[in-house]
């Protein structure tokens, strides 16, 4: 069924963003794994490294550098997710006690303010390696490592952010012109204090009570 | 919403006194004020606090700087993305992701139960030292709430308990996690304040100590008497005694390997915390729970939680830059210090600010939104930083099991299965709130609870 709004229909252009969303997650589930295994290595280059200095007297002279690259990664190469999975917190006090038709325009305002962000932050962090790659920057540590190749691989992730909230946002805007808006509140809302109880109990491997689950 | 009130009430106060002259510095009322407005606007529409803190930088940056400081904004939120001391943030939260999957909750509470089901108030103080030790090293006060929660509530079924002891019991419990070593929320602000995160986490065994022994004498004094033949608790054997402390043996070591290595100075807190994931997989898998499947919940579960933290830092460096270089900061605690009150009158407004802010607004980002601005006051005021940031991980933590609005209580509440209302929850953690105030009290009083362990160990 075609919902028409304003002249223009727009269920065959929400049926082609929803793809390119689902896009999006598949990719950056990728990315936040990647992020997450890489917290692993972290964490196992640094005890490596506490462990070869205190028991074999000798050590990388580079942890403190290379360890922060992988934190750089691990942290943009999550943001895009964390913005698909609802995680990035805002104040919502207020929205939640809006009605619904005005709470969907405050969505679309969030998610506008969110892209000029994360637009200025993508713009200067590429804007950043490039400086890097330009002057043949590298770090300081023993291995001198030429710092392009981590803040690529930063700026890369805050691109994904930047790319994922643009498309949140223009979906937003066609669910508003179509006032399909309770799909808008799925989509955009905060995780509640419900999603973080389940998960925490999932973890631990009990069922969540019928009261907290979705 | 009395909260938000306040919070309008004391700034319309600062601004007053501002125009009343008050201070010794001109303080660029119009610009405070726009910038106060444009905040408020944001957060109540509901806007991601990282876009609110940015867009506001931006916003300054535009008016107020004749540089191109976008070509700036690289740089500026490459510095904490890449920190040494932010290392530690994701690697706790993996090793606290990990314990959480490790079955620890069950073994730590039955263990501990053995030890402390004798004192009057009986599982009452468990549920106040497991959770304290769980939240210590999971380090999320919602996932203590939710994992105690279903162990232990359980235990409390068709017992002469009074439910609403038990359930605030819980709550404060999981309110500890942040205050007791290794919290995050000490790393957020040694890495805005440049403070010490290892001298941080010295500081906080005083107080910590402080809130667990209050807590426990308020149990002690609400079950002394009666109540306590009136339950048959049956008599600790010592076959039980000792497979308890087989039990505890391996938390034990957990934490000796974490905190050890930070208190003997062997290790810095990035350094432990990485300690801390290897010793978390040994744990998980001598308990025979360590695959790929669970590391990886954990790693994806772990890399969300610190790009959620990331992008409010991101946030708020940006904002920090440029008001810093407008000196705003810098005005304002000149301003404050010119104030005719004493420093301590200063220091609780300061805190009745945290506490209500703390009511609608997640403490870590309540944390990075705001103490780049209150950390100049307080050290103008003469506060030590260290003592200070005891005092923030403390306010934190009220945050979270404040009623009306502390997110703790709703996730007990939702784990609860005799119908009570949410009253229960609130009657309940009440004592236990104002005990934490009450500390804070203590602290102001007697600063050398914190301050003194670091002072003589440097």
């Amino acid at each position: 069924m075609a919902v028409s709004s304003g002249g223009f229909k727009v269920t065959p252009l929400l049926s082609f963003l929803r793809k390119s969303r689902s896009a999006l997650r598949t990719l950056a589930r990728a990315m936040n794994a990647a992020a997450g295994w890489m917290f692993f290595i972290c964490a196992a280059f640094i005890t490596f490294d506490v462990l070869a200095r205190n028991f074999l007297g000798f050590s990388s002279k580079s942890t403190t550098e290379v360890t922060g690259y992988m934190l750089a990664f691990g942290m943009a190469w999550g943001l895009a997710y964390t913005l698909l999975e609802r995680g990035h917190v805002r104040v919502d006090m207020l929205v939640n006690r809006m009605p619904l038709g005005i709470r969907q325009y405050l969505h679309a305002v969030a998610l506008l303010l969110l892209a000029v962000f994360t637009g200025y932050a993508t713009y200067g962090a590429i804007f950043l390696a490039k400086e890097s790659f330009d002057f043949g920057a590298t770090d300081m540590s023993a291995l001198r490592v030429p710092l392009v190749v981590p803040q690529s691989l930063w700026a890369f992730g805050l691109t994904m952010l930047f790319v994922t909230a643009l498309e949140l946002l223009v979906e937003t805007l066609a669910l508003l012109a179509g006032k399909r808006f309770d799909e808008i509140d799925r989509l955009v809302s905060s995780r509640t204090y419900e999603d973080a109880t389940a998960e925490a109990l999932q973890a631990v491997g009990e069922a969540p009570p019928a009261e907290l689950r979705a | 919403m009395i909260a938000v009130v306040f919070l309008l009430v004391l700034i319309g106060a600062m601004v007053v006194a501002a125009m009343m002259g008050g201070g010794t510095a001109q303080l660029p009322i119009s610009e405070l004020l726009l910038l106060v407005g444009v905040f408020l606007l944001f957060f109540s529409a509901g806007i991601y606090i990282a876009a609110a803190l940015g867009v506001l930088a931006l916003a300054a940056g535009y008016a107020f700087s004749d540089r191109p400081f976008w070509n700036f904004l690289g740089q500026m939120i490459w510095g904490p993305s890449s920190s040494f001391v932010l290392v530690a943030v994701p690697l706790f939260l993996l090793m606290g992701e990990l314990l959480l999957r490790s079955g620890l909750s069950a073994q730590l509470y039955r263990a501990l139960n053995v030890f402390l089901r004798r004192l009057p108030g009986g599982l009452l103080h468990t549920n106040i030292v497991s959770c304290g030790v769980f939240s210590a090293i999971a380090g999320s006060s919602v996932a203590t709430a939710a994992t105690m929660g279903s162990v232990a509530l359980p235990a409390f079924q068709n017992t002469s308990y009074d439910p609403k002891l038990v359930l605030g019991s819980l709550a404060a419990g999981g309110a500890l996690g942040n205050l007791i070593p290794p919290g995050i929320t000490f790393i957020i602000y040694g890495l805005i304040t440049e403070t010490s995160v290892g001298k941080l986490y010295i500081a906080a065994i005083g107080p910590s100590v402080l809130v667990v022994t209050l807590f426990l004498a308020y149990i002690a004094w609400r079950e002394w008497g009666t109540r306590m033949a009136a339950r048959a608790v049956p008599p600790v054997t010592g076959a039980e005694m000792m497979h308890a402390l087989f039990d505890l043996v391996p938390t034990t070591l957990l934490i000796l390997l974490v905190l050890g290595s930070i208190y003997a100075g062997l290790a810095t807190a990035t350094e432990s915390a990485a300690l801390g994931v290897i010793g978390a997989m040994i744990f998980a898998a001598v308990r025979g729970k360590l695959s790929v499947r669970m590391m990886h919940e954990a790693a994806m579960s772990t890399a969300r939680t610190t790009a959620m933290i990331g992008l409010i830092l991101f946030g708020a460096y940006l904002l920090n830059f440029i008001l810093t270089s407008i000196h705003l900061p810098q005005t304002l605690a000149h301003f404050v210090g010119g104030l005719p009150f004493p420093p301590w009158v200063i220091m609780l407004l300061i805190i009745a600010f945290y506490l209500a802010l703390g009511t609608f607004m997640e403490g870590f980002s309540m944390v990075i939104t705001t103490i780049p601005i209150v950390f100049p006051i307080v050290t103008a005021l003469g506060y030590d930083p260290i003592w200070f940031g005891v005092i923030v991980t403390m306010l934190v933590e009220i945050a979270m099991i404040s009623p009306p609005d502390g997110t703790v209580l709703y996730v007990l509440q939702g784990m609860r299965k005799d119908g009570g209302t949410i009253g229960d929850v609130f009657a309940g953690v009440w004592p236990f709130v104002l005990l934490y105030i009450g500390a804070i009290g203590v602290l102001m009083a007697l600063p050398q609870i914190a301050l003194w362990l670091p002072r003589a160990l440097s």
